[in-house]
Order: C-alpha cells, then structure tokens, then sequence
C-alpha cells in the first residue's frame, strides 16, 4: 500500500486528468466519483513502480480509460441509468470554452478519448496507439474524422 | 483550434471536494485492509487451534479399547484413549434395554462397570447364580491391561465373574455372527463340543444357561486349560473368579 505521502501527490498531479478524461467519458458527478475512487484506490494499492511522471500520467490515463469503460460496460448501469445528452460542465465556464468541449464531448466516445489526448495531452498518434491498445493508423484516421467533425461544428480553424 | 480545446480542458479541474471525498474513501479503505492483515496474520493461529481440537475431538471419540459384557443382558462399552466410556452398545434385547437406562457415557470406565453391576438386572442375576464375564479388546497392550486391572478390582467381591482380554480379531469374528465377545467365546465352545446351537439362540441365552450347557455335553467334565470358552484370545490375558471349569483357565 502507497503512502499517503504518495496518494497526496498523486492525487495533485493527477486528479484533473482523470476529471477531465470522466467528463469525456461520463455524464453525471456520482459516476466521477465512482470513477475517481476506483482509480485512486487501485493507486493507493498498486506496487508498479514507474520509471517517469510520463510513465506514471500514461499509466492513470489508461486506468481511467478503462474503469469508465468497464462502468458503462456494467450490466446494472445499462439498465438502470438513462441516457443524457452531454456531460455536466462547470457553471462558471466561458461561452467560447463551453461551445468547444460541448463539441468534443458530442463526438462519439472513440473520437473523443482521442481528441483530448492528442489536443490537451500533447501525446502523439503512436502514445495514444499504445495507451489505448490502438493501431497506430486507427489512430490517425480516428484524429483526421474527429478533426473534420470538429471543423464543421466550430468553424473551419485549421489544426495547426 | 489546438489552443481552443486545450483552453476549453484546461477550465475543468477536479473539486477539493471531490479529492478530498476520495482521500477519505481510500483511507477508510486501508484501514479496512489493515484490519484484514491483522485477521490473515492469526490465520494460521487459528487453524492450528482448530488443527488442535479436531485432533482432540478425534483422540476422545475414537474408541481404542472394547469392554465386552456378558450375562444377559449383554452389551459393549467402547472406551478412548483416557478410559472413558464415548459409547455404549446394547447386543441383544437385554443388552439395548440396560444401554438405554444407563447413564453411563463419557464415565471412567471403571464408574461405568459399577454401574451396571449395580442395575437391578445385573446385580440380581449376580445374587443368583449368574455368570458374569468381561472382556477387554484393543490394539493397545498397555491400556488393555490397565482396563483388565481396573476390572478385576471392580469385580473382586464378586463370585462367577470372568475378567480376560482378546484380540481385535475375535472381536471382529463375533461381530460378523452378530454376537457380543463373551457370547462368541461360549458359541465357539458350543461348536467344539458338537452342539448345532445358532448364535441368535446364543445370544438370546443367559450365560448361566450356556454355562449349564456346556457343562451337560461335556459330561460335566472341565476342559482342559486354555479350551474352554473363556480361554483367554491368543495367550494375552487371564480369567478370574471361582466359575465353572470351562471358564477356569488362567484363573487367579
């Protein structure tokens, strides 16, 4: 078991990135905290030791990834939580900011893990491969659709 | 578009109230799993303690000796290890009816014994001209032997009563005709002087009765030592009392 010191810490580095990569994933604050419980906990439970804070960021990324998955995959959930539309966003959020993650968050879900790791986490089409189990090229297709989604949705900006 | 989305993300963080929520589950979750490690820590104490109390369940349950009583009524008292009685066993209608009046399990054997020699049944046969006799069955010499002594000073003050010990396979050939250990010696004398006796009319007969018997086919001759239906199993014990000859060998 990590220490607190190590939970304290990590939950510093990391709690935005698994905030964010719920409201991808997610529609409601109870399934974030599900989420954030599980992932912390596996941490705080965890004996991997990570060679970089890359290497420990990539390893909460696909964590996360995969326990929003396995929520929406569970079989008391699909029958019990009603469909919404899009995910709660915080009330004190700018027009503009809000018209952009509205449109991100309206893509489908492979588009949309995609988008935020390549846009907001910098990684590259080959990390975001590795991180989630992807073919490289299935990446690449996946960042030009949801670009030209995006495009149409937010006006034609370029990517560059 | 880049910094767009990248501004947009960068709005949403993580509530205080949402780590703080989540710190809090996880340390009443270590704190949990610490309780765990404690109890895993004392698993292998308790399953030692466990280890230990079946092993003495299994040490006082077990019979290891075999004190058979005939007189009519007949019945067997098996006995563990520390000398207890952990069951009594009627083998005929006499014999279950006193197994079923007696209050005898989990007593020292010797108690026990004083017990059915004192029931109404027994001690009114022994004041008459009964025949008691007592075997002691086991693998175990030393035991057998300690439960022959305690018989014998039981049964000092009694006349016609017979105190030997056999072995565990004559008391498994009694068992297979059905018969008490005491009654399977008499039968087998029964055979020998040619009487096509049964061992159901065996076992329904007083000893008194069997005694008289084989005292009238063999001509009211005693057999000779070690012949008779009380010669003690294979040489290991010995009778006592004043009876008849037939049940005389090895008297002391």
């Amino acid at each position: 078991m990590r220490s607190e010191y190590e939970l304290n810490t990590a939950m510093e580095h990391y709690a935005d990135t698994v905030k964010r990569l719920c409201m991808v994933h997610l529609k409601n604050a109870a399934d974030t905290e599900d989420i954030f419980q599980t992932v912390f906990l596996k941490y705080a439970l965890s004996s991997a030791e990570f060679e970089s804070r890359e290497h420990e960021k990539a390893w909460f990324i696909r964590v996360t990834i995969n326990a929003c998955k396995d929520l929406l995959k569970s079989f008391f959930r699909s029958r019990t939580v009603p469909l919404e539309e899009l995910a709660e966003l915080p009330a004190d959020m700018s027009e503009d900011k809000r018209e952009v993650l509205e449109a991100v968050l309206s893509l489908p879900d492979k588009y949309k893990e995609a988008v935020y790791l390549h846009y907001y986490e910098d990684y590259t089409a080959p990390e975001i491969g590795r991180i989630l189990g992807k073919n490289v090229n299935t990446v690449y297709t996946l960042l030009n659709r949801a670009r030209q989604m995006l495009r149409e949705k937010l006006g034609g900006e370029g990517d560059e | 578009m880049n910094e767009r989305i990248k501004s947009a993300f960068d709005s949403v963080k993580a509530e205080d109230e949402l780590k703080e929520k989540t710190l809090s589950y996880i340390a009443a979750r270590a704190e949990k799993t610490r309780h765990g490690f404690r109890a895993m820590r004392l698993a292998p104490l308790l399953a030692c303690l466990v280890l230990v109390i079946l092993a003495g369940s299994w040490a006082w349950f077990s019979p290891s000796a075999t004190i058979s009583v005939d007189i009519n009524p007949s019945l067997e008292l098996w006995i563990n290890r520390f000398d207890k009685v952990v069951q009594v066993v009627g083998w005929n209608d006499d014999g279950r009816e006193l197994a079923a009046a007696l209050d005898i399990k989990y007593m020292d054997y010797d108690r026990a014994l004083e017990q059915i020699m004192d029931s109404e049944k027994v001690s009114s046969l022994l004041s008459g001209d009964g025949v008691m006799t007592l075997a002691v069955v086991g693998d175990n010499e030393s035991q057998c032997g300690r439960l022959l002594s305690g018989l014998r000073s039981c049964t000092a003050g009694q006349g016609n009563t017979y105190c030997y010990t056999a072995s565990e396979e004559e008391l498994e050939a009694a068992y297979n005709l059905g018969l008490s250990f005491g009654k399977y010696k008499v039968y087998q004398s029964l055979i020998e002087l040619g009487s096509d006796i049964s061992p159901q009319e065996v076992n329904d007969m007083s000893m008194r009765e069997l005694r008289d018997m084989i005292d009238g086919l063999s001509g009211g001759q005693s057999l000779p030592a070690g012949q008779g239906p009380l010669a003690p199993g294979k040489g290991q014990g010995s009778g006592q009392g004043k009876g008849p000859a037939w049940a005389r060998d090895g008297e002391s």
